[in-house]
């Protein structure tokens, strides 16, 4: 009996999956490439490039997954959605160019777009065992996979996503993205082996990168409208399709080859941590801006003050910030970290080695500020015996 | 028996000040948008449509007017928390009074300056000034609440 647990495939579904996973990984890139030259004339090349290399870096990934891995299904999953995310799903720019631009490669086109659709989908609730849980929410994914039947071949239908309402779309969004969440929590604590549970963690070291930096640019993006220049521009392809998404690739490569061999929730600590100041300092930054321009068009000329001022502003505050924002995280998530035991080997190691009883007293103070972090600390010390024995003598000397 | 007794107080400096008061203003900024929410609800106005007005370019998004709504709110609270921590070298009036002055002190500066630039009229303008003016005293209210708290929790 196959054991539920073991996601490797055997002949004949092993050659089957590799050839369908040649067929849509070679369709794919080779739609986009058919798309760059008409693609070429509306964007600057330089964008154009980064594009491509970041297409590049996710496609490597995926192609190094399946060379590795090619006999499990779930690997097979993971490297096709890597390939169709980059290509595809993301930005489907260049494949609609390509289909503008050759009639021929229409159906292929909506096809890919449709297997985008469900590899994000079986990523997001397979990763990492494969299983399906809780079991309701396969109903989720029938629904889901209607959905996009219809969006991609029957455009005519009500179940057409691209017909409905934004304020549907948008709500139809946000509970599926709930579902998902929920799918991957409930998995991590009741179904995950401890193996999958380091998995899971790197996609979320990943997200946790992605999305605070997604936050910060959109806010930057959104001061194209005040702020119209190449700077603007350079923002949009470097950062947002270079930094900010390559985390993700990398995190699933990790997670498939060699998971074990990092720290990885020192790297979540510290990804949390500069996450949520990355997406604090965007929103000063915004606001500082819009603020300032505002002041200045008051005033009645445009100035390069408001960028300036609100530069320095946020470098005055990064590092407030930052010590609140990890203040928060280690008190919510990290408290466990303390280890007494640690500390106080650490302190009866100080102790061994320091004769002040004032920096001693100090030393004690701070690590029981650092761990427990109480209120107010107090300490008595009993004056040594040799003290008390000379305040008695003295005193039966007064007696007498 | 000999006592030493070390109080663990911090040092609060003005940065920390600074982000208390971000922190706050975001908050605040919160409640401002609930009330104006529910008003704009009351009167018919879609919620899209007023978070589309604090949208500070052209296309009146809800997102980039919310998040401008926050920045701002943000911005103005960690003004509150460096003047509230400036003015505590003299006596200080309570925090949630000076909060309310600083609301509007706000709506007085919004009103009359910034949102009327060299003839343009913010989109801003088109909420019932009643409304406008109980969502900045709510939104100093909260300020000032919030910005006194975090100084007590520090100490």
């Amino acid at each position: 009996m196959p054991d539920p647990l073991d996601t490797r495939l055997t002949p004949p579904w092993l050659g089957m999956a590799r050839a369908a996973w040649w067929t849509v990984a070679l369709l794919a890139i080779g739609v986009v490439t058919a798309g760059i030259a008409p693609y070429y004339d509306l964007y600057a090349a330089h964008k154009l490039v980064l594009e491509l290399l970041l297409r590049a870096g996710w496609c490597t990934v995926g192609l190094l997954i399946f060379v590795r891995k090619s006999d499990d299904w779930m690997a097979l999953v993971v490297s096709l959605f890597l390939i169709t995310f980059a290509t595809i799903t993301f930005s489907s720019s260049l494949v609609d160019m390509a289909a503008a631009a050759y009639p021929a490669l229409r159906v292929p086109v909506q096809f890919l777009k449709f297997a985008g659709d469900v590899l994000v989908l079986g990523f997001f609730f397979l990763f990492p065992g494969g299983r399906l849980a809780p079991r309701w929410a396969r109903w989720i994914v029938l629904v889901y996979l209607t959905l996009s039947l219809s969006t991609w071949f029957f455009p005519g239908s009500a179940f057409n996503l691209n017909r409905w309402p934004d304020e549907l779309n948008a709500v139809y969004y946000a509970l599926l993205f709930g579902v998902l969440l929920y799918t991957q929590v409930y998995r991590y604590r009741y179904v995950s082996t401890p193996v999958e549970r380091y998995q899971t963690r790197w996609i979320v070291t990943a997200l946790a990168i992605a999305i605070p930096s997604m936050f910060s640019a959109y806010l930057y993006l959104l001061l194209a409208g005040t702020f119209p220049s190449h700077i603007v521009l350079w923002a949009e392809t470097a950062v947002y399709l270079f930094v900010l998404l390559t985390p993700i690739p990398l995190a699933i490569g990790v997670a498939i080859f060699r998971y074990r061999l990092f720290e990885i929730d020192v790297i979540i600590r510290r990804t949390l941590v500069y996450g949520a100041l990355t997406g604090a300092l965007a929103l000063v930054y915004f606001g500082s801006v819009v603020l300032l321009q505002t002041l200045f068009s008051t005033l009645g000329r445009q100035s390069p003050a408001a960028i300036v001022i609100s530069t320095l502003a946020i470098a005055a505050l990064f590092n407030p910030l930052r010590r609140r924002v990890q203040a928060v995280i280690d008190r919510r998530f990290y408290r466990r970290k303390y280890d007494a035991q640690q500390v106080l080997a650490r302190f009866a190691a100080t102790a061994r080695d320091e004769v002040d009883l004032e920096q001693l007293t100090e030393g004690l103070m701070n690590v029981v500020q650092e761990t427990v972090q109480p209120e107010h600390v107090s300490l008595w010390l009993r004056p040594d015996a040799a003290a008390r024995r000379g305040a008695l003598s003295s005193s039966i000397e007064r007696l007498h | 028996m000999t006592e030493i007794t070390h109080m663990t107080r911090k040092e609060r400096t003005a940065g920390d000040a600074a982000v208390d008061g971000l922190c706050s203003g975001v908050l605040a900024g919160i409640g401002m948008a609930v009330y104006l929410l529910a008003a704009g609800l009351l009167g018919g106005e879609a919620p899209a449509l007023l978070l589309g007005r604090f949208d500070p370019g052209q296309a009146a998004s809800p997102m980039n007017g919310l998040l401008a709504h926050l920045a701002v709110s943000g911005v103005y609270g960690l003004l509150f928390g460096l003047a509230w921590r400036l003015g505590s070298r003299w006596r200080q009036p309570p925090a949630w009074l000076a909060g309310l002055a600083y609301g509007v002190a706000l709506l007085l500066v919004a009103e009359s300056f910034t949102l009327r630039i060299s003839g343009m009229s913010s989109p801003l303008l088109g909420i019932p000034l009643v409304h406008f003016a109980i969502s900045h005293l709510i939104y100093g209210l909260v300020l000032g609440v919030l910005v006194n708290r975090q100084r007590a929790v520090e100490i």
